[in-house]
């Protein structure tokens, strides 16, 4: 008891650090991924490339990743941030892709038939379709992000990783708990909130038989 | 007026769907285009609303031609169902219906009192459903509710690819005898697409039978079934001769005078429409307590009767043809 009260402000400070570290590259790959799969859905020559490549980078162990990095970027926030970029990208990517893909065929020919240009068709039919599988994406993202990040902590870039290495180094469990319970909770707490908002953005379907 | 001239469609590797294929439909006619799978129907009508684009020949909508269209407003002009009906599942009924007039720039509250009334046109109370969404109506409510989306910015031509396909065999005869009417006294140009016959005759003024991208014959109904032009067009009717004949021999000519005062009338009277097959007639005879049925046209104008001696004279023809 006496332990976690000395150690709480150092694990908010560190929870907030690696919320930064996840919110971040979440962002960003939601930003550039979704247009990304959009676009994708448009060129199907070039999908499976592309999407491939994506997977390939999903493959390389982390801890090389952030080795990778360290050359690129230095030690610190930038290369961890970069690092989960990349791993962030491959779920969303792919989400938008099937998720515009899988929008029923009879819908889109309607939409057509009745004069919705390429763009309308988009806005007002295959991303409001596509939301719950994006959504879906950023969820999985989110929740491999929280668990990565936890590595930033060996290259100095913080977050509840420097706990558990910390207590790894001076073999101290209490320490190592100290940065896995609060990392296991925020990823439960984020796939919650997201899974909230994917409800709220998927407008009214009540009853849809799928 | 729709007009095809010698419109042919190929697809890369040399598959022609439709092949030098000339059509004229009129103004306010429902003109049935029926043929086995594949034979380019479907083709046939994506070629005029251009989902589809022409290899070679030229179509053209009230002296126009389509190609001098811009495609989008040319697809808003026209009203479009398809059989696996393709409403939009995120929106409302009343927002389905609304889609055209949408895109065309109505403003709110006209799109709304336009839903409403088509709901009602289509024989869905607007209270109930104009708040509903699609996954909750069955399948003959959402083609409901996808014809009254065809009709909504009072398009002149409605284009139809099957869409009482998909449905049961019953709620496909409720929606092809309470809708066909429908567009009908609305004056609507109607180009339907089947490969069911009886649906074919049953709701077409003329009908087109296609075969391998082109098309056999056109006419009435009673026309192509009596006097098919070749053995491929008489062979699409095969087995089901006599009761297609059944029900597109129209009693118009078998009428009798008869003073109107002796006919017995209460409110379960029988009574007959002069365009009525005898199929029609038959089923009118059999409730009928005399034996004889009362004729009356569109403006409930009496015309005469139809006996039971008569009917039975038709169908003895029929079989002996």
């Amino acid at each position: 008891m006496e332990f976690l009260i000395q150690i709480y402000p150092e694990i908010l400070d560190r929870t907030v650090e690696h919320l930064y570290l996840t919110a971040v590259p979440i962002g960003a790959a939601a930003l550039t991924g979704i247009p990304v799969g959009v676009i994708l859905t448009r060129k199907i020559f070039i999908s499976g490339k592309v999407l491939g490549a994506a997977s390939v980078i999903q493959t390389i162990p982390s801890l090389a990743m952030i080795g990778f990095m360290i050359p690129l970027f230095g030690i610190g926030v930038p290369a961890a941030l970069v690092a989960l970029y990349l791993y962030s990208l491959l779920p969303i990517l792919r989400n938008t892709f099937t998720g515009i893909n899988g929008v029923d065929k009879a819908v889109i020919e309607a939409g057509r038939g009745m004069g919705m240009t390429d763009h309308q068709l988009l806005m007002k039919v295959q991303l409001p379709l596509a939301v719950p599988v994006i959504m879906a994406g950023i969820r999985t993202a989110t929740v491999i992000v929280v668990g990565i990040a936890t590595l930033a902590g060996i290259m100095g870039a913080g977050g509840l990783g420097n706990l558990i290495f910390q207590g790894i180094a001076m073999v101290n469990s209490d320490l190592i708990l100290a940065g896995a319970i609060p990392a296991a909770m925020l990823a439960l707490a984020l796939d919650f909130l997201l899974g909230k908002a994917e409800r709220l953005l998927s407008p009214g379907r009540k009853g849809d038989k799928e | 007026m729709i007009l095809l001239d010698h419109v042919t469609k190929k697809y890369p590797g040399d598959v022609t769907a439709v092949d030098d294929l000339s059509l004229e439909i009129k103004e306010g006619e429902t003109f049935v285009l029926v043929g086995t799978s594949g034979c380019g129907k479907t083709t046939t009508m994506k070629l005029i609303n251009r989902l589809v684009d022409l290899t070679s020949g030229t179509i053209k909508l009230d002296g126009r031609d389509i190609t001098s269209m811009d495609s989008y407003s040319l697809r808003r002009s026209l009203g479009y169902v398809i059989q696996n009906v393709g409403l939009f599942p995120h929106f409302t009924v009343e927002r389905n219906v609304g889609v055209v007039p949408e895109l065309i720039g109505w403003d709110k509250t006209k799109i709304h009192t336009r839903a409403s009334e088509l709901l009602t046109m289509v024989g869905l109370s607007p209270e109930e459903f104009a708040v509903r969404y699609p996954g909750e109506l069955s399948g003959g409510q959402q083609q409901r509710v996808g014809v009254a989306r065809a009709l909504a910015a009072d398009p002149d031509v409605i284009l139809m690819d099957e869409p009482f396909g998909a449905l049961d065999p019953i709620t496909r005869e409720t929606l092809q005898s309470e809708l066909s009417p429908l567009w009908n006294e609305l004056d609507k140009t109607v180009v339907f697409i089947t490969h069911d016959i009886f649906e074919a005759v049953k709701i077409g003024d003329r009908i087109g039978v296609m075969d391998n991208g082109k098309i056999l014959q056109t006419g009435r109904p009673a026309d192509v079934i009596k006097q098919p032009e070749n053995e491929t067009v008489s062979s699409f009717f095969a087995q089901h001769r006599f009761q297609l004949e059944l029900l597109t021999t129209r009693i118009e000519p078998l009428v009798e005078a008869f003073d109107e005062s002796r006919i017995k009338r209460d409110k379960n009277t029988p009574w007959l429409h002069p365009h009525d097959g005898l199929i029609d007639a038959m089923d009118a005879l059999k409730i009928s307590d005399d034996q004889k049925v009362p004729v009356y046209d569109s403006k409930k104008r009496y015309l005469g009767i139809i006996s039971h001696e008569t009917v039975t004279r038709e169908i003895l023809n029929l079989i002996e043809q």
